[in-house]
């Protein structure tokens, strides 16, 4: 019983360092700010998931497996509102973004006075050929769609 | 027999933690944007949570798990309060650099540059492009 406790908390365990080395390596691979938050996704949400279960499994007692997991279910919470936040401030403070990537307003969300607004007025069209809305909002920072397109080879930004 | 698969457990997650964390250092060094530091130091925390975890199983101490659980509120509050401190240092530049702008150009003719326009970001890029004459409306 010992034994497979032990077999799987480390394979559980070792699953999770796995994903941790690969979210590392992935933000070392990709080339823009908003592709290595992606990269970085994987580290909060998959890697500790995955370590906190096995470690829960090897824990000493039943309290402390409790809150391992609990570790767990406040990051499944806390990690979506962090990678927003950080979106919205790259987003927000980049001022070369149109060179890496196409910002879209999601319909239905217009208001007026937008600091988006001249990168909707002058930017392509939308993929159906629709003009963009003009009178994008404030509140339509909040729900921008951002694409990375293909930006030059081999430059790190 | 079991106290030694334990200990070569940990001792190598705890081994390849830190290298993981000294790898989010250099990118947290490099990142040429502030947004890469800030996400380098969320993953660093992140990787010392575990490392605190995988101590709870290797010492055989319960209280370290409370531990982790407050280290991930306080890395939580932590990119929370950078992310809004640099987005606010980023409109205070900006307002001012707007100012300035409209106080340089008060001598010629100002077609929409008012203070209230001019606090937002874009609206900068608006001017640099009237100034160029290459007007986009």
């Amino acid at each position: 019983m010992q034994l497979v406790r032990f077999i799987a908390g480390a394979v559980f365990l070792t699953a999770g360092l796995l994903a941790c080395i690969v979210g590392v390596i992935g933000v070392f691979k990709f080339r823009y700010a908003a592709n290595r938050m992606h990269a970085a996704a994987i580290n909060d949400t998959l890697g500790i998931s995955l370590c906190m279960i096995g470690l829960a499994i090897l824990a000493p007692d039943i309290a402390s497996a409790l809150k391992m997991l609990l570790v767990v279910v406040f990051f499944w919470i806390s990690a979506p509102v962090a990678s927003h936040l950080l979106c919205r401030l790259e987003i927000e403070t980049n001022e070369e973004r149109d060179r890496y990537m196409e910002l879209h307003v999601i319909e239905g969300t217009e208001a007026a006075g937008d600091p988006l607004q001249e990168t909707e007025a002058e930017g392509p069209e939308n993929a159906d050929g629709t003009e963009l809305p003009k009178d994008a909002g404030e509140t339509a920072e909040d729900n921008v769609r951002t694409e990375t397109v293909g930006s030059e080879k081999g430059e790190r930004i | 027999m079991m106290a030694g698969a334990y200990q070569v457990l940990s001792v190598g997650a705890m081994g390849i933690l830190a290298v993981l964390m000294v790898v989010c250092l250099i990118r947290c060094a490099i990142g040429p944007r502030i947004s890469d530091r800030i996400m380098a130091v969320n993953m660093i925390s992140t990787l010392t949570i575990i490392m605190v975890a995988v101590m709870t199983v290797t010492l055989k101490e319960g209280y370290l798990a409370d531990v982790a659980l407050v280290y991930a509120i306080l890395s939580f509050l932590a990119v929370i309060v950078l992310c809004k401190v640099y987005t606010g240092i980023y409109r205070e530049r900006r307002h001012v650099e707007a100012e300035q702008m409209a106080e340089q150009r008060e001598a010629g003719p100002v077609p929409d540059m008012s203070i209230e326009n001019a606090a937002e970001p874009k609206d900068q890029d608006a001017a640099h492009r009237e100034e160029e004459g290459t007007s986009c409306s």
